[in-house]
Order: C-alpha cells, then structure tokens, then sequence
C-alpha cells in the first residue's frame, strides 16, 4: 500500500465490467479483481487496498451487504468504497450513502466523471494518510522528549544531591579535615551537571541552526594530551587497557575548533569505556592526504546494523534500557555528528555485534604553526602585575574571581553593581576591568556606555552565561572590548589576563610630592573652622538643604586630604539625619576639628 | 617630568580643592594652569584665553558646575571640560554627558586617573626636549 502507486479493489459480478474497468485504471493504479461480495471481503482484508469500486446488484451477497460487512470490520473500515450502479434510483443511492459509501457511479461509464472520481477518493486517501504518518511522527517526537526529560531529571537530580549532601556535611563539619575528598566531590559534580547543560544548550543550538565552530592553531599533542587526561581516569576504574597511537606523520599544529574537537574525541571515548565491560579502548591519529582520522576502538558488544543509522540521532540510545543502566542523555553521539559536519568531517561507524565498534572522525583540518601556551590560572602563581576592577552581583562568584585574579598577583577592587562599578571607574585608573552583565541598580551594558561615555579607555571585558553571538556583538557594540563566558575556563581567564595585561608594570600608585601634600593638609585643617561655622549656620538658620550641600563638599574635601573621620561624619550630616540628631552630629564633628586644629597648631610650632 | 603643552582651567569655590588639584596636575605635567572660584569668573577666563582643558566641579554655591557646563558649550561647542564631583553624586552623570562633559573625575581623587583623562583628551605627553 503506497501512495505512489494506490490500490484499487474492483468488485463485480460481469468480467466485462471489471475489465473495462481495469483497462480504464491501469494506468494509475495497481489493480485487485473481486466477482463476489465474499471474494470481496476477504481480498480486502488481505491486500488492504486504497479504494474499492463495489458494483450493487451482485447475485448471493449484494453491494449493500458487503458495505455493512467491510463497515463492520475495523481491518477494512476505513477503506473508501465507491458504488456501481446502473439503476436510477435514488433511494438506493440514499440507503448507500447511508451505508458510509463515498461515492457512486453510474453504468454506462462515462470514462472521464469515472476517472475523477476515483482521482477524488485517492487524494482524500493520500491526504489522510500523511496527517496520520504527520501524527505518528509527533507522538513519538513528544514521546522521545518525554523519556529524554525523565532521563534529565534523573540526570540532573544524581549530581545535585551529592553536591547538596557533600555540601551540609560541610558545613556541619563532618568531615574532620578530610574536606578535601567533600570539595573534590562537589566539584566533580558541579563540572558533571555542566556538561549536561551544554550539551543540552549544544543541542538546541544545532537545531536552531546557531551553533559556530571557531578555527584556531591548535597544538595536536596538547590537545591529545587533555583528552587522554579527561578519560584515562575512568579507563582505569573499569580495568580497560586505554592506549593512544599517534602516527609518525602527525603535523604539530591542525586548523580547528579546540573546544569541539576536544568534545568528540571525549564523547566517543566516553561511550566506548562506558559500554566496554572488558578489555581495551584505544585511540588512534593518522593523517590521511588531506584529512586528519581519529578512530576510537573498543571491545565492546558491538551494535547491529539495525540500531547503526539510530545511533546518531538526538535522544536515542542502543537500547531504552542503556540509559537506565549507563546514564547519559542519548545526545552525545548526535551532538558529535554534528560538530564533525560543522567542521568538514563526518564520523564513520564500523560495528559487528560480538566483536566491539570503532568511529572514525575524518576531519579537514590544515596544519599550521602551534600558538605559545598559556598556562591556566593558578598553575603559574603571581606572574602578573596591576590593577583590576570587577563587578560581580553574585558574592561567590566575585569571591572566586577575586580570588583568582589576587592568586595572579593582582591588586583588585570588586564591586556589587553597575553603579558602583561606574563610579569606580570614574575614581580610578584601572589597568583592565571585569564586568557581569545583568546586575541589579544598573547593568553592564549601561555602565560601559557611562564609562566610554565619562572617558574610561581601559579594557573591559564582558562576563557572561549568554553566548549567543548576535548578544556578544551587541556587547563589543557598547565598548566592551572582550568578552568571557561564564562559569569561566581557566585557560581562557589567563589567555585574557596575558593578553590585556602585558607586563603591566604601573602597579605603583602616582603619589602627591610629600611635602606638598603636608602643607596642603595642613591649610585644609586651617580652613576647617570656617567650614563648620557655615555648617552650624546653615542648622541654626534651619536651612537643611544648605546643610546637607555643604557636609556633602566637605566629605569630598576631607576625603581628598585623607581625613577619614572628618569625612566619614560630614556624610553622616549630608544623609538626612533625624533633626533631633543632628546636633550630636555637629558637637562630634566640631570636637574632631578642634582636635585637628589644635595637632596641626602644635605640628607647626614644633 | 613630561611636557605637556597646554592651558587647565580649574573651576572650584573650595580653595582647598583648587590647590590640590594645582598641585596635582603640576607633579604630573609642566604645564599652565589657571582658576576660578565661580561660574562667571571662569566664563570669563574661558572666553579671554586659550583653555585646553577645563577641570568643573558640579557642587558649587550660585552657579552650579551643570549651569556653567551648559554656558561653557555654548560659548564653544569643542570646549574640552572633565566634571568633578564626589562620590554618591552619579544622577549627575548622564546629564552631564548630555551636555557634552568629556570625562569625569571623583574625590578622593587618584592621580592615575588625572593623568590617564588628561592623556585621553589631550593626547599623550612628550618628554621635555
């Protein structure tokens, strides 16, 4: 039953009838002959065809009862069933229609009306009949997305709970100074739960069509190295034999995506150890003319032909079972399909069931140059020198970026907001500056126009969960001039740091001529009665605005001469102290100016 | 210490503020400077000599460092004017920008940041010959 080619079932008891008919429909369709109302049926029910053409007067069983049989049974009730008919009469037609016929048509055959009208009936048959294959596909679409999300959640709910439970154990002090194996653990996790969603974000990004593969000079043995290092752990807990063969043409540098090739490569060695009980996995590299191959081999039970072609697409494993016993969320193998697409290549699969499997990624990828390396922070200890602003809303990610800027050697300020990053700004000179982008009060978006806007020229690199790339040019739009996407890559950080911290050597504060500054704290403290005598004026004229305009200059002032205390009081006086306090505001701030005034008199006599 | 051939105008009514921003500005660049204790005073200077660079302070008794912002761009469009201000004061700053402020600086200030504003908008400084 095709819909290139429909089926006909002809009915009739005259053979010249069902001849003509046949000649009339050769053409277009496959034919089936019945001379009975029995024949009929049983005809029906085995070849199923597309349409049947039931003549009425037939002798023993007639067209009226072979409707209601074919009606009543549901192998052959959806069948349309048109009627032959050489009678005028239209009670009978009615009773047909009644019956669940489709149509009728008239002895003598007018060849054309004939042919149209089964034309008719087969599109509505061929219609149907996609809406239904439309629908199976949506149901299992929808079905394979509702097993996905149940694998997910169970995906997602494992290394959540160990985080949780390492993490109150913790903090219940549990551990008795075996917090390392807790925080190892927590981070194993947390790196685990990371992959999930990039693979999920990978995926959705593949179907949306978004997804971009970046081409950089990458140092082939490096690269081989972290893989081998990503995997051989897990190698050893199963007691496989994991060895890598590299051939002797090898160039040092290839043309590609670091980031994806890394991930294919750990996917399929990922798989093979996952499904290998026993023996060996194995990795190895050859060039082959223009092409780079990687084949990872195993010993696995091997996958048959059948479940070959499935393998690659989203949500599916070998088997439903797999995930229950694996885990995993069925995504790796397409996800890796793709990239390899993404970057000229494709990935083989050789497989005999009882005998392992090995994939083979062939790869385009030109030899090039090998770029210097850059270590990742924390493995090369306070190389850097400067001055680094960071604003971060969350406190344990500013926490952590502090900390791992400082374990640089680098002096940072680290602020809650946009505001507070502008005004930063706008106070200091920075060497580079780090900036979240959605944070409360203001965000980074506006803040780095405020500070290209306000003459702020230093670096500012954007940090982000968003990596979508029409969003990042929109942030090298507003002035940032970089941007990191968050949680951050190691690697990537020190790349950055080394790249807009070049031997930054201005760590050393500008600072006023000493003497100078002296005789200027000095005239300030002088001057100091003058100010609080207009401040105490301004109270007793009760004009709390002049009050608050003058405190305000003189916090700026005092902060300007390093008087902390001086200014620390004028601010409590600038915000809106509750009137009843204001005067034990002032007598504090006047007896801190006697004070000073009294210091610097006996400074100059001295 | 670099040679910077150029004109400052300091406009602040706090003499002491005046004085360390004179002071400043002189340990980083040799260079002229000038000042004024109010907005018309500094109009004035503005209009009868050759100003590079004008240092504004917004919180100033009678005319404001807004007002004389706005009557500095009028009397030139190119005049180059860094606003001075002291933190907690920042619903100033896209107005100023508005108007055509160049840069900021904040009290307490960091001499980093004089020399990096004055450099940004005055170019960099040469070495004395």
């Amino acid at each position: 039953m095709t819909t290139a080619h429909p089926t006909v079932l002809l009915v009739d008891d005259e053979k010249a009838n069902l001849r003509l008919l046949s000649d009339l429909l050769r053409q277009d369709a496959g034919i089936i002959l019945a001379q009975s109302g029995n024949q009929a049926i049983e005809k029906a029910v085995a070849m199923q065809p597309d349409l049947i053409l039931l003549d009425i007067l037939m002798p023993g069983m007639d067209g009226f009862d072979t409707l209601r049989a074919l009606k009543s049974m549901p192998q052959t009730s959806d069948i349309p069933v048109i009627f032959i008919t050489g009678l005028d009469n239209p009670q009978k037609e009615q009773e047909g229609l009644r019956l669940g016929a489709q149509d009728y048509i008239h002895k003598p055959f007018n060849i054309d009306v004939v042919k149209a009208r089964i034309a008719t009936q087969l599109e509505i048959v061929r219609s149907r009949r996609e809406l239904q294959t439309l629908s199976e596909d949506l149901s299992r679409a929808s079905e394979a997305k509702s097993r996905f999300l149940a694998n997910m959640s169970h995906e997602i709910r494992t290394p959540l709970t160990s985080i949780i439970g390492y993490a109150e154990a913790l903090l219940a002090g549990e551990f008795n100074g075996d917090e390392q194996q807790a925080i190892k653990a927590i981070s194993v996790s947390g790196k685990h739960l990371l992959t999930l969603l990039n693979d999920v974000l990978d995926l959705s990004k593949i179907e949306a069509g978004k997804l971009e593969v970046e081409l950089l000079p990458v140092n082939l043995a490096a690269l081989l190295e972290e893989v081998q290092m990503l995997v051989a752990d897990n190698a050893r807990k199963k007691h496989l034999t994991f060895s890598m063969d590299l051939a002797n043409n090898l160039p040092q540098g290839i043309l590609t995506d670091p980031v994806r090739l890394k991930q294919i490569l750990v996917n399929l060695l990922s798989n093979a150890i996952k499904f290998t009980p026993e023996g060996e996995v194995s990795l190895s590299v050859s060039q082959q003319g223009e092409k780079m191959c990687f084949t990872v081999r195993d010993t696995g039970p091997g996958i048959d032909k059948a479940r070959q072609a499935e393998l690659f697409a989203p949500f599916t494993q070998g088997d439903s079972s797999i995930s229950r016993e694996f885990g995993g969320t069925g995504l790796g193998l397409s996800i890796s399909a793709q990239l390899a697409a993404k970057l000229s290549g494709h990935i083989h699969l050789d497989s005999t069931p009882g005998q392992g499997s090995s994939f083979s990624l062939y790869l385009q990828a030109q030899p090039c140059q090998i770029p210097g390396k850059y270590d990742a922070i924390g493995t090369n200890k306070g190389q850097l020198n400067g001055k680094v602003l960071l604003a971060e809303d969350s406190t344990e990610s500013r926490q952590l970026l502090k900390r791992m800027l400082q374990s640089q050697g680098l002096l940072v300020k680290a602020v809650e907001n946009g505001q507070q990053l502008l005004e930063a700004a706008m106070a200091e000179e920075f060497d580079l500056i780090l900036s979240d982008i959605s944070m409360p009060t203001m965000d980074g978006l506006q803040a780095i126009k405020l500070m290209r806007a306000v003459g702020v020229d230093t670096a500012v690199i954007a940090l982000t969960a968003n990596v979508m790339s029409q969003d990042i040019k929109v942030y090298l739009e507003s002035g940032f001039t970089d941007h990191l996407s968050k949680p951050i890559d190691r690697q990537k950080f020190a790349k950055l740091l080394n790249t807009y911290l070049p031997n930054c050597q201005n760590v050393d504060e500008l600072h006023m001529p000493g003497e100078e500054m002296q005789q200027l704290m000095q005239q300030f403290v002088r001057g100091l009665p003058a100010h609080l005598r207009a401040i105490q004026q301004a109270y007793q004229q009760n004009n709390i605005a002049q009050l608050e305009q003058l405190a305000h200059k003189l916090r700026g002032t005092a902060a300007l001469f390093q008087f902390k205390q001086i200014s620390e009081m004028a601010r409590r006086l600038e915000h809106r102290l509750p009137i009843d306090k204001l005067p034990l505001a002032l007598d504090d701030l006047s007896q801190e100016v006697e004070k000073l005034v009294a210091d610097t008199d006996k400074l100059s006599a001295d | 210490m670099p040679y910077r051939e150029m004109t400052a105008l300091i406009v602040d009514d706090d003499a002491d503020v005046r004085a360390f921003l004179r002071t400043a500005l002189r340990s980083l660049f040799s260079c002229n400077l000038m000042e004024a204790s109010c907005g018309d005073t500094a109009v004035g200077i503005y209009t009868k000599n050759q100003i590079d660079l004008v240092f504004l302070d917004i919180q100033m008794p009678g005319k404001d460092g807004m007002a004389i912002l706005r009557e500095l761009k009028q009397t030139d469009a190119n005049a180059k004017i860094v606003m001075v201000s002291a933190h907690g004061t920042m619903d100033y700053v896209t107005e100023a920008i508005k108007l055509g402020a160049s840069g900021f600086i904040l009290k307490p200030f960091h001499l980093q940041k004089i020399k990096a504003i004055v450099e940004k908008l005055m170019g960099p400084a040469t070495s004395p010959a």
